[in-house]
């Protein structure tokens, strides 16, 4: 990957939530950069900050989060632009322009009300004003054939007289239509049945391919990874435990906590043998001293429960944050 | 495998959905015909909307067959005596698929736990308390006192379906109907709730029905049990676990494990969908024939859109709804 064109380069970025108890602290000092053309699976589970992740990207935060410090640089042809300083409106622009987003159960994001021909007319002229109808519909039946949907069928219908599968789909040809750089994902398939879960994935593929996007897919399911990641980031109570390409993450995984989640997924084949990783997840408002995952590990060192360890390179490509490998 | 405990005959469940003028009925269960036999782990698989969920229903007594008779200990539900339903009711236990909605958010665990066994006089009155410690003990919350006292927000998914679990276990039941248990939870607590639904099972040898669209998870929970594939309200594969993993017979369940994600990119990015048509037909406009045609890659024109396959055994204790696997092994 380190000759790969970066696309987004996220810096030191800390979010912090005001709750009732206190501020809860879902993202804490995330360093990530992003490469052209990449399949990034970002898996942890609820509560580890990989949702306020997207949100931070495209900045749809709710309102009472703060980002603290940090910074998301998007590299766009060339130029520079620092997603969070820059002037909200010429966001907008970014956004769907630039950076589509699929949020969690997509499929009810759809208007119940319009056809699905509306949204994509919608979607296209808020950016594009002097869009013609005929281009739009030409274009939404380029984008509906690549998701394996009939456009004679969707495009006149309405939202309630589609399957959740169907709808899903016709979010990400909705992500397609203007072409963005990046597609984040969040969940795309969880509220889908396994056999349209599948296929969806599988479509992914191709998807990146001929449209030339990076795609971001947020998930806590494992499976979901294995099939459309080519790099993996692990996070957990708000900090990124380890990143590497699929290989190193599934094959050769350095952290105990990505051990440990790899081992407690149920599998098809092989010894049925149950693990599961001790404890509870930590609480954010009061995240433990040192490593946030000392009190569930089972090589915690005295340090762990001190120091909190930064993410290193241990191989090529390979960053892990534990002390286990800082020795060496 | 243990006696016959419930059996179900011929059960079919319709229901009527839409407006006031626009009444259809649908029907979710077709011709259900299943014996559950005492101490066995039973899966019932399928996709959504395949009636998995209501024929778990049905087999707790919680929504009536449209026809079609359940037998409990060979006594039709239907025709019980109001005392005999309530042991019945009591006996079988559905335990629900969200913790969150399943607890009472306003009652503490303590009164969660300690109602049902007033309410069924399980043990002497004084010895409430004592007994609430034993079930929270049991489903792994310890000590009790930390828990006792909580209500359901200050759990975590794991811990508030413990809650769940540890009220049916009050009841002493003799089946336990599990929808999707571990579906809404973490990942990192969903063995330790697998794991404790194992322990009970050896400690109180009951049977337990397991709802789930996860194969691998079942295989968890029941590795000697059976398994039920469903798909749009009919039964089209029952066989040993470990029989319809290695050979599934139906062209359904094979394409359900050849599309179930595995945790190992070699391994799952090689199996590959074959599907005529990805999406699943209305339940309300069912196709004629095997339900399954419309998909079937391997679906014969003339035979599988006009009749509809019976289950049959094709080996022993291998019951297969597909015209074309009758024909191959006989």
């Amino acid at each position: 990957m380190s000759n790969s064109e970066l696309i987004l380069s996220i810096r030191n970025l800390t979010v912090k939530y005001r709750s009732r108890r206190g501020y809860v602290n879902a993202l804490r000092n995330i360093n990530l950069d992003i490469y052209r053309n990449e399949a990034l699976g970002i898996v942890g589970e609820s509560g580890s900050g990989k949702t306020t992740l997207a949100l931070a990207i495209i900045r749809q935060l709710p309102n009472n989060a703060r980002i603290v410090s940090g910074s998301i640089i998007f590299y766009d042809d060339g130029n520079k632009v620092d997603l969070l300083t820059m002037n909200y409106d010429e966001f907008r622009r970014y956004l769907w322009e630039k950076i589509a987003f699929v949020p969690q159960g997509a499929m009810n994001s759809l208007n119940p009300v319009l056809k699905i021909k509306d949204h994509f007319t919608e979607t296209v002229k808020a950016h594009n004003p002097d869009a013609s109808k005929e281009e739009i519909v030409r274009k939404a039946r380029e984008v509906l054939k690549v998701t394996l949907l009939d456009p004679d069928r969707v495009l006149n219908s309405y939202p309630h007289q589609l399957s959740g599968g169907m709808k899903q789909r016709v979010m990400i040809s909705l992500a397609l239509i203007l072409n963005p750089a990046i597609i984040i994902m969040d969940e795309p398939t969880s509220s889908l049945d396994v056999v349209s879960q599948k296929i969806i994935l599988q479509n992914l593929k191709d998807i990146m391919r001929m449209f030339n996007v990076t795609i971001i897919v947020i998930t806590h399911d494992i499976g979901v990874v294995a099939e459309v990641a080519n790099r993996v980031v692990v996070m957990y109570a708000g900090k990124i435990m380890e990143v590497g390409d699929v290989e190193s993450i599934f094959y050769n995984a350095l952290h105990p906590y990505t051990q440990g989640l790899l081992k407690a997924v149920p599998k098809l084949r092989g010894e049925a043998e149950l693990y599961s990783i001790p404890g509870e997840p930590p609480d954010l408002v009061n995240p433990p001293s040192g490593c946030s995952f000392h009190p569930r590990c089972p090589f915690a060192m005295d340090i762990c429960t001190i120091n909190e360890p930064s993410l290193k390179e241990v191989n090529r490509g390979h960053l892990v944050a534990c002390f286990k490998y800082e020795t060496r | 495998m243990g006696k016959e405990l419930i059996k179900l005959m011929n059960v079919y469940v319709s229901f009527r959905i839409g407006g006031l003028f626009t009444k259809v009925l649908v029907n979710v269960l077709r011709n259900i015909n299943l014996i559950i036999y005492d101490g066995e782990t039973l899966g019932l698989v399928g996709e959504s909307g395949c009636g998995k969920t209501t024929l778990g229903k049905v087999i707790a007594g919680l929504i009536k067959p449209t026809s079609g008779k359940i037998l409990y200990k060979g006594k039709d539900i239907s025709a019980m005596t109001k005392d005999e339903f309530l042991t019945f009711r009591r006996e079988v236990q559905y335990l629900h698929q969200d913790p969150f909605s399943s607890l009472n958010p306003v009652q503490t665990v303590y009164t969660i736990l300690s109602r049902p066994l007033i309410k069924h006089k399980i043990v002497d009155p004084s010895n409430v308390e004592e007994e609430v410690m034993e079930l929270l003990r049991m489903v792994g919350l310890t000590p009790p006192s930390d828990f006792m006292y909580r209500y359901p927000h200050q759990l975590s998914g794991g811990q508030r379906q413990r809650v769940a679990l540890a009220r049916i276990m009050s009841v002493r039941p003799k089946v336990l109907i599990a929808d999707e248990p571990v579906s809404m939870i973490d990942v990192s607590q969903r063995i330790g709730i697998l794991r404790l639904l194992l322990d009970l099972r050896k400690e109180t040898n009951m049977t337990i029905i397991y709802i789930t669209h996860d194969l691998a998870t079942l295989r968890y929970i029941s590795r000697e049990g059976r398994v039920a594939v469903m798909y749009l309200g009919g039964m089209v594969e029952l066989t040993d676990v470990e029989r319809l993993l290695t050979r599934p017979l139906h062209p359904y369940t094979q394409i359900l494990l050849s599309a179930l994600l595995e945790p190992d990119p070699n391994i799952t990015r090689n199996k590959k969908v074959n599907l005529r048509s990805m999406d699943i037909p209305s339940i309300v406009n069912l196709p004629p024939g095997c339900k399954f045609h419309t998909r079937c890659p391997y679906a014969i024109n003339g035979i599988c859109d006009v009749k509809e396959p019976d289950l049959v055994e094709v080996e022993t204790n291998h019951y297969v709804a597909c015209h074309l696997v009758k024909g191959d092994l006989k």
